[in-house]
């Protein structure tokens, strides 16, 4: 070929370009740039005259290293940092994908050498990425282990190289001797000690290459990885040299590995393993079985996981004692950027993605927050950190120096290969014979550096990007990075390695940090035992109080690099560290007492006199089934396609439980909605044991029932069964909707088919009480959604109990609830003190609802337009102790893709929104500077057909108001508004109530179900908290870091979140409902999930004394 | 056992029963009340992988670049 076949795809490309905008260069907005970085300068950047660092990792396009050919070319190269002199200061070495490596030798105050020439570590042919310092050979001396890729073509060529250092300065290459000169496409190693014998041992991370794939050629090929791509591990001989056990461990695999780190995940006293790969390969959770090999247990421990992971680091990211990590992805924070870069993931292969076994995963970081070693809650979304472009290295310090873990990002990509406008403009050169010139590839593509990120903990699992006022302002092309105190006064400085392709190339960076705080924190190094003698996983714990202090020392972390073998603990104005223990793998423990800070302190293995042992206190213990063995069943809808950019699912809604003594033998039982195709169940407790009994309800399992309250409403001493039907399966308007009333006859339960309304909505709550003072109780009963009409108002209504027969009544006595919109949940309780039942009632996209009862009539009372949520529920209390009633409402929190507040609220339009006749869905919330559509361009462009022509560039969009997107139909359409999201209680005062919002514990999911009782035996009543909101659609991702959480009260409306490793009301999966249960004079708290098992929680009789 | 008096539901009522109207007051007319034996087979289900072919899904939604080569003029 074919210089014709390049002429016909560059006259493609001129016509394109003729007929439709250009590459876009990028931001063109100040969207990037973050009004709110201001502060104190932290890094500052050493010139190459200061620093002596003119290391360059320039990359050259050729046949065999260009995107095409070796997706890997622009993944850039790797830092390391240790002491190779033992002089005391530490030194550099820089890998290089096409050039030769770099090691610079510190000479202090921040000045370096390079002494590569000298060294020994010219070895060329390969594509050089991690590097990863280890003393491998015990002599106390820094070797170095450089993994090596490569086009299809290389073989020894790309063999991974260890150099043993020779103790001055030079180092001899003897990776083949020690069995350790892997021949794969290897991107990373860990050293760690996997099977407690003493030695360290490696796990190194390779990847494939094939590109292209689709799903049936990727499932073949993960049935059998073959050598060269399958992440291995070497276990240590003990005489320098190792043996390929990847088999025996359990870890050969098929996985684009590029971050990896080594941490023990479960908190067992076992190394793990976590992977994280890039492509649609899920993480790897290696869970180390105690015997040699290793269990991947990724969706055991994550609800969910970025989708192209790249760099990996872990810290106590909120200074509870547990370990918490960062994966990061490639989802920009710029909006033109991300509409142009995002990756599209459809609905469907999202989902036959799942059912073939992979994970659920987002296109974006994460930020893992550990729930006592027994899952990780992402909360990415309210930490601030879920975006920050193509980004590489994942990298936690305490760069401040103020006792909480910062998190720098590295980011930038040579060129942007997954530019829609690129891609489609590539689509043309395919049609042309896929052939393109360097010069047709450089006018398609862009090439823009990025500047990375430097996240400042805020404390309260906040992050804030500090990057332009903290120092690091320059753009790159950032990939590996490292950090490291190079000039021993105290604070971490910073390493970056830089790719250049073309015009104006960096070298890598030495940042310097300038907090100048040396009395702020406090330096650890080790003296391991024989085998580690640098102490690898050796862990740091102090408290101070409350405040929790942990640290591991891992060489590899962040993106193929490797850091110093000494640890900075930041303490900030403390003055010092408390209860300092130093934890050894093997679990040695040395206690330290306490640390001033600014001590540099030698922690030696042979000090280490006692045992490490947990100390845990579990205030709730989860138990089996206590003989209910119903598992809720619910089906996985494509609604999506009928209703695009419905939030959340209204399909899935069930189920309720409800507990109450039916048979009067002085046991509760326990009764629980079945879904759409599965009956509902009663169970009756004899003697402690549940035993299930069928009931009337058994031939309606066709239906979807949702709502299960039990309420003696004929008055005779016994408790009979509402049941409400709801979901959207079965349509508007289905006699499949009606609400079922059972009356308990004593021998059991009869439909009362004539006592109820006909009420055909999706009924989402029923709340009794007696509204009329007459002695019976009444009844509310909401719905939150039309079937595939979300945003329409459903019916609510008011039953009057008429002797044991329920009448509707809003229109007499409480017209205002035929106003009301998508009711979600209500309580009764008297708001005012006059002795007689308000009404509060909760919905989406609205405020709540008080409705004041004067004369058996309800009207609606005070009005909190400020409080415009998501709400999923509510209960009442007094939490002040004034005897008026105070609510805990449940929202959907925080951590969520939307922003919303009183100014800038969450917007939805429900109408025809491209003038097709059919009603949309239309989010939009404010992104940066603007509002901008909630959903990326592929999308809308799937829902409204005509923006293909309105927008046939993808840069088209991007700066476009929603008057522009959508014209006239904004003012047609309904708009709903949401001003708050966060859960919330409303404390009563003398004019109304004081709205605040529950602890940054309880914001991280939606809430859906609150208990109360007072737990510790105080006076005061406590909470428990459960919830989630799954199977939501992908472009939002599914809340799922709820686990429970308990809230303590301490009085006057505080309330306190009790810790996660005291917690142990560990509530995780989609809980709908939550109830308390006696057995036999012990309190169990029972929670019914969608589309799972109930979880059984007992309580533990030592909660009283947890403070 | 007495437990096991609850076995035997006292009444049992057929779902396609068309329920009292002797109360209503739901808002719906009757017209517009919707057949339970209808519409449920046609609305969407779960069936995920019925009529998906694998060989169609590409795993990475930009990753059909591999059909394009580079021209490199090497040096």
């Amino acid at each position: 070929m074919s210089r014709t076949k390049s002429i016909l795809a560059l006259l493609a490309l001129f016509f394109l370009a003729a007929c439709s905008s250009s590459p876009s260069s990028g931001p063109s907005d100040a969207e990037q740039e973050d009004s709110a970085d201001a502060g104190p300068q932290i890094f500052k950047r050493l010139s190459i005259e200061e620093s002596g660092i003119d290391f360059r990792n320039d990359i050259v396009e050729t046949k065999e290293y260009n995107y095409f050919a070796f997706q890997y070319t622009y993944n850039g190269a790797g830092v390391g940092v240790g002491d190779l002199d033992n002089d005391g200061l530490p030194d550099l070495y820089f890998s290089g994908n096409q050039v030769p490596d770099r090691i610079y030798r510190n000479e202090g105050h921040l000045k370096f050498k390079d002494i590569s020439k000298t060294a020994g570590i010219d070895h060329q042919g390969g594509f050089n990425f991690g590097v990863t310092f280890v003393d491998i050979n015990q002599d106390g001396w820094q070797d170095i282990y450089v993994c090596r890729s490569g086009h299809k073509g290389l073989t020894k060529e790309k063999a991974n190289l260890l150099y043993i250092n020779n103790h001055d300065l030079t180092f001899t290459e003897s990776a083949q001797a020690y069995g350790l000169a892997d021949q794969g496409y290897s991107i990373q190693s860990a050293f760690f000690d996997y099977d407690h014998d003493g030695d360290l041992d490696m796990y190194l991370t390779q990847h494939p290459v094939d590109y292209g794939q689709n799903l049936k050629e990727r499932l073949d090929k993960m049935k059998a990885p073959e050598d060269d791509i399958s992440d291995k591990m070497y276990r240590n001989n003990g005489d320098n040299t190792f043996t390929n056990v990847t088999d025996i461990a359990g870890v050969r695999n098929y996985g684009h590995g590029l971050g990896l780190v080594i941490w023990d995940i479960n908190e067992d006293g076992w190394d793990d393993i976590y992977v994280g790969n890039d492509y649609q390969s899920a993480d790897y959770v290696y869970i180390n079985n105690q015997n040699g090999t290793f269990t991947d247990r990724m969706k055991e421990y994550f609800p969910h996981i970025p989708y192209y992971s790249m760099g990996v680091d872990v810290a106590d990211i909120d200074n509870d004692g547990l370990l918490d990590m960062n994966v990061v992805e490639m989802l920009p924070e710029n909006y033109h950027r991300m509409i142009l870069n995002v990756s599209d993931l459809s609905e469907q292969n999202y989902y036959v993605f799942e059912e073939v076994g992979f994970h659920h995963q987002y296109t974006r970081n994460c930020m893992f927050r550990n729930n006592g070693g027994k899952t990780f809650s992402d909360v990415a979304y309210m930490a601030g950190v879920e975006a920050t472009d193509w980004s590489w290295s994942s990298l936690f310090g305490d760069y401040d120096n103020d006792g909480k873990q910062d998190l720098f990002v590295s980011n930038g990509y040579l060129r942007d290969m997954q530019d829609k406008d690129y891609i489609k403009r590539s689509k043309y050169i395919r049609a042309a014979g896929g052939r393109m010139t360097k010069e047709t590839f450089d006018t398609v593509t862009v090439s823009q550096k990025l500047r990375n990120y430097l996240y400042m903990n805020q404390g309260n699992l906040k992050f804030k990007n500090r990057a332009k006022s903290g120092g690091l302002e320059d753009v790159l092309f950032s990939s590996g990075a490292a950090h490291a105190d190079l000039d021993n006064d105290g604070d971490l400085d910073l390493i970056v390695n830089n790719s250049n392709l073309q015009l104006s190339p960096d070298p890598a960076i030495v940042y310097e940090n300038i907090v100048n705080s040396p009395k702020k924190s406090i330096r650890f190094d080790f003296e391991g035992p024989k085998g580690n003698r640098d102490g690898e996983g050796v862990r740091i714990i102090a408290q101070n109080g409350e405040e929790h202090f942990i640290q591991e020392l891992r060489r590899t972390r962040g993106f193929i690099s490797s850091m110093d073998k000494s640890l900075l603990i930041g303490i900030g104005e403390r003055g010092r560290l408390e209860q300092v223990k130093v934890i050894w793998p093997d679990g040695a423990m040395q206690e330290l007492g306490t640390i001033e800070g600014g001590k540099k302190i030698m922690c030696k293995y042979a000090e280490a006199d006692k045992r490490f042992k947990k100390d845990e206190v579990i205030s709730w213990a989860q138990v089996a089934d206590l003989g209910i063995i119903f598992k809720h069943e619910d089906k996985v809808m494509t609604e999506f396609d009928i209703e695009a950019q419905l939030p959340f699912r209204m399909s899935m809604q069930g189920p309720q439980c409800a507990v109450a003594d039916v048979d009067k033998n002085g046991e509760d039982d326990f009764f629980i909605c079945g879904a759409k195709g599965q009956s509902d169940e009663l169970y009756l407790q004899f003697n402690g044991k549940f035993t299930r009994v069928d009931g009337p309800w058994k031939p309606m399992s066709n239906e979807e029932h949702i709502v299960a309250e039990f309420a003696d409403v004929d008055g005779d001493g016994d408790m009979d069964l509402y049941i409400g039907s709801g979901g959207t399966e079965d349509g508007k308007n289905n006699l499949l909707l009606l609400d079922k009333l059972f009356i308990n006859e004593g021998k059991g339960f009869r439909y009362a088919e004539n006592n109820l309304p006909r009420m055909l909505e999706s009924t989402s709550v029923v709340t009794f009480g007696d509204m009329d003072g007459d002695g019976d109780l009444d009844a509310f009963v909401g719905s939150r959604s039309v079937p595939f009409a979300y945003g329409e108002a459903p019916h609510s209504f008011l039953l009057i109990n008429e002797g044991g027969i329920f009448k509707s009544a809003a229109a007499d006595l409480a017209p205002d609830i035929l106003k009301l919109e998508m009711v979600s949940d209500a309580a009764w309780s008297d708001h005012d003190a006059d002795g007689d039942l308000d009404l509060i009632i909760v919905g989406e996209w609205s405020s709540p609802v008080f409705m004041k009862n004067e004369g058996g009539k309800l009207s609606k009372g005070m009005n909190l337009p400020d409080l415009k949520g998501l709400w999923r529920t509510v209960v009442s209390a007094d939490l002040n102790g004034d005897g008026r009633a105070d609510f805990i409402l449940g929202n959907v929190g925080s951590n969520i893709k939307f922003h919303a507040s009183v100014k800038d609220p969450l917007l939805m339009y429900t109408g025809d929104m491209d003038g097709d006749k059919d009603r949309d869905i239309a989010l939009a919330f404010k992104q940066g500077t603007y509002y901008h559509p909630d959903r990326s361009l592929t999308f809308l462009k799937a829902q409204f057909p005509s923006f293909d022509l309105k927008f046939p560039y993808y840069a088209d969009f991007t700066g476009k108001s929603l008057e522009q997107i959508f014209g006239d139909a904004l003012n047609t359409a309904k708009k709903h508004e949401v001003t708050e999201l966060r859960s919330m209680i409303l404390i009563s005062t003398a004019s109304g109530y004081d709205a605040l919002p529950l602890p940054v514990q309880a914001q991280v999911s939606s809430i859906n179900s609150i208990l109360v009782k007072d737990l510790d035996g105080d006076g005061e009543e406590d909470f428990i908290l459960a919830g989630n909101e799954l199977y939501m659609p992908i472009q939002l991702g599914s809340l799922d870091a709820g686990a429970g959480l308990v809230l303590m009260n301490k009085g006057k409306g505080v309330l306190e979140p009790l810790s996660t490793r005291a917690n142990g009301a560990f509530l995780p999966g989609w809980v709908k409902d939550m109830e308390f249960i006696q057995v036999q004079g012990v309190l169990y708290l029972i929670a019914s999930r969608n589309d799972e098992r109930p979880i059984f929680l007992k309580l533990n009789s030592s909660l009283s004394t947890i403070p | 056992m007495r437990y096991f008096l609850f076995l035997a539901p006292l009444f049992i009522l057929s779902c396609s029963t068309p329920p009292s109207t002797d109360n209503v007051v739901a808002e719906p007319a009757p017209e517009e009340v919707i057949d339970v034996t209808q519409l449920t087979e046609e609305l969407p289900d779960s069936g995920i992988l019925k009529g998906v072919d694998p060989e169609q899904i590409m795993t990475d939604d930009w990753s059909d670049d591999g059909d394009i080569e580079l021209e490199i003029e090497e040096q």
